[in-house]
């Protein structure tokens, strides 16, 4: 009797493993098999989730990022930027301070209802540029560019109230100034490798304060 | 006896076949549980738009104003709201950031994103900025009216 006990105790067992191997092998090939929404060609760099403060960790939880699913494409201008897939598929762009101890991403955002790949052609660059409109003035000042672009993009950048350009270069499908001096301007560009201007967005604001 | 560490199951005083079920199947059905179980999801609690975007409670006091584009902020000037966060279920562009005692706001212009990313949701904290007044409200707006409809919260992360 003790070994039919025995017997049936090691069966149930190796089946409940087999239940959890299942479940966690499903759950990854559904991961792989959905589509890749982050349409940038840097793949970035696996971030381990123990590596994260317990805020962003968090933070990741809130907006449905699991903990594996993010990359780090790059760092610049004491900046980190990340992608992410939610669980409903979207696919999500967040920064954080360059800082080992940074408390919380400073933006994170997932986009779309997870039918369209983003970056695109009509939306090449997804920003995340600062900017400060004060009410007596009519223009936007931009604080600090950042943001990530589509594989086409080799510069971005503003046009300020005279009609100057001031670009950066992106590397690694994101682009960073460092804090610029609050710059009054018109719109954000892009620009493919021939120096072709391929993306205009007109920074407006029409609310009063 | 089986344990999983949380329950233990006892199979002791029971006829052999049908303890040996009850031993095979109810650890499968632990296991299949925990396999499937959907992970835990922090809760926040959100202001409804439009019809519900002009909320003003006790525990989030918002003040919306048309003349904002169908904005809303907190009413309270302190230091401690410096968390936004916005879900764009429909309507056409929207932005989230902050606005000071001066009518100044602080904004990321990716928020501008309009009808294109319907079902975006949309977090920034303090950090975003280089540098933001003390006294600040966290702030979101949308700007065409009824069509539009968005989830809109802030967050105390004193």
């Amino acid at each position: 009797m003790r070994r039919i006990y025995v017997f049936y105790s090691a069966i149930s067992a190796a089946l409940a493993a087999a239940a959890v191997l299942t479940g966690v092998a499903l759950s990854q090939l559904g991961r792989q098999e959905s589509p890749r929404l982050v349409n940038v060609s840097n793949p970035g760099a696996n971030i381990a989730v123990a590596t994260l403060g317990a805020s962003q960790a968090a933070e990741l939880r809130g907006s449905g990022i699991g903990a594996d699913h993010i990359r780090l494409l790059a760092t610049r201008e004491g900046l980190r930027f990340y992608t992410a897939q939610s669980d409903k598929g979207q696919p999500c762009f967040l920064t954080s301070n360059d800082a080992f101890n940074a408390r919380e991403f400073n933006v994170v955002a997932c986009l779309g209802d997870g039918s369209s790949a983003v970056p695109n052609d009509s939306k090449p660059l997804v920003d995340f540029s600062a900017a400060i409109k004060r009410p007596q003035e009519s223009l936007m000042r931009i604080q600090r560019l950042a943001g990530f672009a589509a594989d086409q993009i080799r510069k971005v950048g503003i046009i300020d109230e005279g009609g100057s350009v001031h670009t950066v270069p992106v590397v690694a499908n994101v682009y960073a100034t460092d804090v610029l001096e609050d710059t009054p301007a018109r719109y954000i560009v892009a620009f493919d490798a021939r120096g072709k201007e391929v993306y205009r967005h007109r920074l407006m604001f029409p609310v009063s304060g | 006896m089986v344990t999983n560490g949380f329950y233990t199951i006892s199979c002791a005083r029971e006829p052999k076949a049908r303890r040996s079920v009850r031993c095979l199947i109810v650890p499968l059905a632990i296991a299949c549980a925990v396999a499937l179980a959907p992970s835990a999801q922090a809760s926040i609690n959100y202001y409804w738009g439009p019809s519900g975007f002009n909320n003003l409670t006790p525990t989030y006091p918002t003040y919306c104003n048309t003349a904002w584009g169908y904005g809303c902020a907190q009413t309270g000037f302190n230091t401690i709201w410096d968390w936004s966060g916005m879900s764009k279920v429909n309507g056409d562009c929207v932005y989230i950031g902050w606005r000071d005692s001066s009518g100044t706001f602080y904004l990321n212009t990716w928020t501008s994103y309009c009808s294109e990313f319907n079902g975006s949701e949309f977090h920034i904290t303090a950090s975003a900025f280089s540098s933001l007044p003390d006294y600040k409200r966290a702030f979101c707006a949308y700007f065409d009216g009824s069509s539009s409809y968005v989830r809109c919260w802030e967050r105390d992360t004193s």
